[in-house]
């Protein structure tokens, strides 16, 4: 019997995050480029106040800055950072002060180099 | 006759024809840069009124240097000594000469060592003599004043006004010291051979005969024109590798501009001789407020513009620059230095596909007025709601465009440098507002404001900051102001002011309003938040708001009223003052008129956001 008969909830089948495969390389070139974003602290202020409902997170999520490990390949999604319009709110309303502007303007030029297609 | 040819005068003629071919291809290569409109703009105005404009304008700026002594009477009276008077040796050497030998045309150097070869005796000494040679000292006298100046200027640039001075590479060094040097030679190869021969006036003539009575002073005219000429050989031929490329190209660069050429992208050339026009002469640093803010970070104009045109590379100062437009303003070149800026950053393409909002929806009415708030004004949201307090008790029939929060302007994409994401939001924004059928465009953001201005076209449609709405308003007794007590003063934005000549209207809505308006009487500062520097850190941005708001509460007022949302987030932290909008200020200074009530809750908001 299983467990989902049995308490009539399941399990999900086991996940696991493999340190060995997280590709940090964007990660660690942006942080390079633009110190700040190592202090994010993955609030969200950003995408809350984007006109466009991305956000510094968003983007970054996208280009898959934190686990390259995962489905997230290629060319990330460049629409997503296309659409930014560097209006600067997120970086008004950031805690920590990060320069989301050049934060995006270099993740783009990033994504444009292909130096992301891994 | 006397030979008009000695062998020392080849040095300088070799570094003067080096130079001169050099600038004969410049001149070729600039003119080719430009984009076939440019150029037929510039076939087409040779003959009209605008050469002689521009010559008007060369005198008045690469010789008189008329803008640098708005910014200084030492600092000028450096500047025009040097050009202005050794303009003057070369002429009346010239006449001088020509005078003499009846040749109009001669070999250069003639003019140029014209007291060398006038010593001998087969040219008497004629009526004119003693007054060429009176004027010669004098103008000898004025270069060496200003030269004085130039180099206490370079230790200590406070005695001439500059709290900086520009940091210069080693061939700007060397070329620096050789023109030092061609002057205090020039007076000494002129005092020796005056002493020897008894000529000369009240400078050369006394100096000469002062050396005559101590040092043996025939044998050492040839040594002081062989080092005159050196140095000037080596100046000439330095020139074309350092600033002062600026002496010839400044001028080409004034035909250009009087016959309409501007600085784009299709035209490399002009972006050339713009870059070869700066003089590096520094006075963009004392303008730029992050000297003040951060010493050690290089991002001014002149260091800009070098790390362009010797292709250094930027190192990040091109994304730490505020583009606030004080240098521009500053500059006695009057270089485009922002639109140079902008060009040189990298277009990766941001905002070229756009936002996914759904098209907004006429609400059948037909609004005369559009109100555009933009994206920071949404940050600040006490302005909305005075703006909505204003149009409602102006009985305006209007409509708020961008409520949602979602329509972007352009701007702070083409302060980026994105060029193709910019120009599409602009085209889609553009037909969104034709579409509405409004007459009139009120924004409460002088960064939207300005490329309303400067870029949309939008033809039938009046485009006004809300302070300069209000402005109007109360010009045309349409709002009824209580007058406060207290006193305020006026920060102006730099996009509104020195970008888009919006100075007296706010003032005359402060003076309205409060008692008494304590503006300290400064050029507009950079608020520290600008769009303008995606790289600058928080540090650098709150010591540049600190500066700026010390200066403007130098008068001690009760408020500090701006017309920017984002100046009003940046200075809001630090300021010792309440800082406040305009439009806030107004909306709670209306006279309440009960029979057109307002919602109470929207009027409660907006007090409670003035302090």
């Amino acid at each position: 019997m299983s467990t989902q008969e049995k308490f009539g909830f399941g399990m999900n089948e086991g996940r696991m995050l493999d340190l060995d495969l997280v590709d940090e390389r964007l990660n660690d070139k942006l942080t390079q480029k633009v110190p700040s974003w190592r202090s994010c602290l993955r609030c969200g202020a950003c995408v809350a106040t984007c006109p466009v409902g991305i956000g510094m997170l968003g983007m970054a999520t996208a280009a898959g800055i934190n686990c390259r490990n995962r489905q997230v390949t290629a060319s990330g999604n460049p629409v997503t950072v296309k659409n930014c319009l560097l209006c600067g709110k997120c970086q008004l309303v950031c805690p920590r002060g990060i320069q989301t502007r050049l934060m995006a303007i270099e993740l783009m030029k990033e994504i444009q180099n292909h130096a992301i297609a891994v | 006759m006397q030979s008009l040819y000695d062998p020392f005068v080849l040095l300088f003629t070799a570094g003067f024809t080096f130079t001169g071919i050099w600038f004969v291809f410049k001149v070729i290569s600039w003119f080719f840069g430009l984009s076939t409109t440019d150029r037929r703009l510039v076939t087409r105005g040779i003959l009209t009124i605008k050469t002689w404009q521009a010559l008007v304008e060369v005198v008045r700026e690469s010789l008189f240097h008329r803008k640098i002594f708005k910014t200084g009477f030492r600092l000028g009276y450096m500047h025009m000594s040097l050009a202005f008077g050794w303009f003057m040796l070369i002429l009346i050497g010239n006449i001088e000469s020509t005078y003499y030998t009846s040749q109009l045309f001669k070999p250069i150097y003639v003019s140029v060592f014209w007291r060398f070869f006038d010593a001998g005796p087969s040219f008497p000494a004629a009526a004119w003599a003693p007054g060429f040679a009176f004027w010669m000292d004098l103008f000898l006298l004025f270069v060496l004043s200003g030269l004085t100046f130039a180099i206490i200027k370079r230790f200590m640039p406070k005695v001439v006004g500059m709290r900086r001075t520009t940091r210069h590479r080693l061939p700007d060094r060397l070329a620096i010291f050789s023109l030092w040097m061609i002057f205090p030679i020039r007076l000494l190869a002129e005092s020796a051979t005056c002493g020897a021969n008894g000529t000369g006036s009240f400078l050369t003539g006394s100096i000469g005969s002062l050396m005559a009575a101590i040092v043996p002073v025939q044998s050492l005219v040839l040594p002081f024109w062989w080092a005159y000429s050196l140095v000037l050989g080596i100046f000439f031929l330095a020139l074309p590798f350092t600033r002062y490329t600026h002496i010839p190209s400044e001028a080409v660069l004034i035909f250009f501009r009087r016959y309409g050429v501007r600085l784009s992208e299709q035209s490399p050339g002009y972006t050339n001789l713009s870059l070869n026009s700066c003089s590096s002469c520094g006075i963009c640093i004392d303008a730029c407020q992050i000297s003040q803010a951060d010493p050690s970070l290089l991002v001014q104009s002149t260091y800009f513009i070098r790390s362009l045109r010797y292709k250094t590379g930027c190192n990040g100062a091109e994304w730490a620059c505020l583009q606030c437009g004080r240098c521009e303003d500053a500059c006695p070149v009057g270089l485009e230095l922002m639109p140079l800026r902008r060009l040189a950053l990298p277009d990766a393409g941001i905002g070229t596909v756009l936002s996914p909002v759904a098209p907004r929806k006429s609400n059948g009415s037909h609004p005369r007025i559009l109100y555009f708030a933009g994206c920071m004004t949404h940050l600040n949201p006490g302005i909305i709601q005075s703006m909505k307090l204003i149009f409602n008790a102006s009985h305006a029939l209007w409509s708020f465009f961008d409520a949602d929060g979602q329509a972007c302007c352009g701007r702070p994409l083409r302060l980026a440098g994105q060029a193709d994401g910019a120009d599409r939001q602009r085209e889609k924004l553009e037909a969104e507002f034709l579409a509405t059928g409004a007459s009139l465009l009120v924004t409460s953001c002088p960064i939207c404001y300005r490329i309303f201005k400067e870029e949309y076209a939008l033809p039938g449609m009046r485009i006004l900051h809300h302070s300069q709405y209000i402005n109007e308003l109360i010009e045309w007794k349409r709002l009824r102001i209580d007058k406060q007590a207290g006193s305020a003063a006026w920060h102006e934005p730099c996009e509104l002011g020195r970008g888009c000549g919006v100075i007296t209207e706010p003032r005359q809505v402060l003076q309205t309003i409060y008692q008494s308006d304590v503006t300290p009487t400064l050029k507009g500062l950079c608020c520290g938040g600008s769009l303008g520097a995606p790289g600058l850190d928080p540090v650098t941005r709150k010591a540049v708001a600190l500066g700026a708001i010390s200066q403007l509460t130098v008068h001690q007022p009760d408020y500090l009223v701006t017309g920017c949302p984002m100046c009003k987030k940046s200075f809001l932290p630090i300021s010792p003052v309440p800082v406040v909008d305009i439009a806030e200020v107004t909306a709670a200074a209306l006279v309440k008129e009960p029979k057109h009530s307002v919602n109470p809750e929207t009027q409660r908001q907006v007090l409670v956001t003035i302090p």
